[in-house]
């Protein structure tokens, strides 16, 4: 199957653990990517997006001294904002289930939930290229539709992800965790 | 356009991101198998260098053990944030890097450090002993989350910060 030609897609990656970033950056390189920057936190990332036409933002919740849904308050509301409608992923422990529904209510695109893996940026980043959300402007939010995140999806897409982490280690494979969640 | 809703724009999805990168009808909508076997090489090499790249944020963790007993206020504030935030990066690496046993006592410790915000002797000792098991799985490159003495560990570090906590 022939892939998406990545090299014009511009990444920025906001995370304060140097680690996570290389390794964002090492698998997104690895799909051909080119043209990737880096920040810390929010504030590093609103002025790095200044300067940088970003395509997909891929951005930790847990920074400080602003976070990551600070930073994507300020993307899709301030004045100033470079791209109100850059795509925002935000990337989250499975421990951190009750700051989702804050994180859609700022306007986040989509999540990935660590761990993270190669195959789950492939899958986030295809994603928003072949299925852009629409954008609701309304009196006190603006940023993808909300619609597509009902609580049933946070649920299952954490259960799932807390699964995975804690059953990979016991033999069971995604397709054996897919199945026990359809139960 | 208007939604059903009164005030409520609807901004259509755009294409402009497809289209930029030449990226028509179905185009990639799947996934190149042999793109992401390389990614997921590159992060296997990526994963074998994570103790020496963990290395040093577990010595400075251990230094701000050694000093966090002797100080107060505000100064034993800043030494518990800057271990609280090197145990949760730990906490969301871990896993990511094959090392799920680091994510555990980085948890366990961030459990600990929300509960405990001003530590006496027997929980500046536990947070000692949450270091030290993390630079033994690195020094031992102890990967297997099922090894018996290191889930015993573990639970037994979690047990005594619900307990002391």
């Amino acid at each position: 199957m022939a892939g998406i030609d990545f090299e014009r897609l511009n990444v920025l990656i906001v995370d304060d653990n140097k680690h996570m970033v290389n390794l964002i950056k090492t698998i997104l390189h690895s799909l051909g990517v080119r043209n990737i920057r880096e920040a810390s936190d929010g504030a590093d990332a609103f002025m790095e997006l200044r300067n940088f036409p970003a395509d997909i933002v891929f951005s930790d919740l847990a920074m400080s001294p602003l976070d990551g849904l600070e930073f994507t308050r300020l993307v899709r509301n301030a004045k100033d904002s470079p791209n109100p409608y850059v795509h925002i992923i935000m990337l989250t422990g499975h421990t951190e289930f009750g700051r989702l529904r804050a994180a859609v209510d700022v306007g986040v695109t989509d999540f990935l939930a660590k761990p993270v893996s190669a195959k789950a940026i492939y899958q986030r980043v295809i994603n928003v290229i072949h299925n852009p959300p629409a954008f609701v402007r309304e009196k006190h939010y603006f940023g993808p539709d909300r619609r597509r995140f009902r609580e049933d999806r946070l649920k299952s897409d954490f259960q799932r992800a807390r699964l995975v982490q804690e059953n990979t280690q016991e033999g069971l494979s995604e397709a054996d965790i897919n199945e026990l969640l359809m139960q | 356009m208007k939604d059903d809703r009164e005030n409520i724009q609807v901004i259509p999805p755009s294409n402009l991101l497809g289209a930029k990168l030449g990226v028509t009808g179905t185009t990639g909508a799947e996934m190149d198998m042999d793109a992401l076997r390389r990614a997921e090489e590159a992060v296997a090499q990526l994963q074998e260098s994570y103790p020496e790249w963990v290395g040093p944020d577990l010595d400075r963790m251990e230094n701000l053990l050694k000093e966090v007993g002797s100080l107060s206020g505000e100064a034993q504030a800043n030494h518990l944030r800057e271990i609280f935030d090197i145990a949760h990066n730990i906490k969301g690496q871990g896993v990511s890097f094959s090392y799920p046993l680091m994510t555990r006592i980085g948890e366990s410790l961030c459990d600990f450090l929300r509960t405990k915000k001003k530590p006496d002797a027997a929980a500046l000792r536990l947070m000692e002993a949450h270091a030290q098991a993390m630079q033994a799985i690195i020094r031992d490159r102890l990967q297997d989350e099922k090894d018996p003495l290191a889930k015993k560990v573990v639970a037994e570090l979690r047990a005594i910060g619900a307990r002391i906590g």
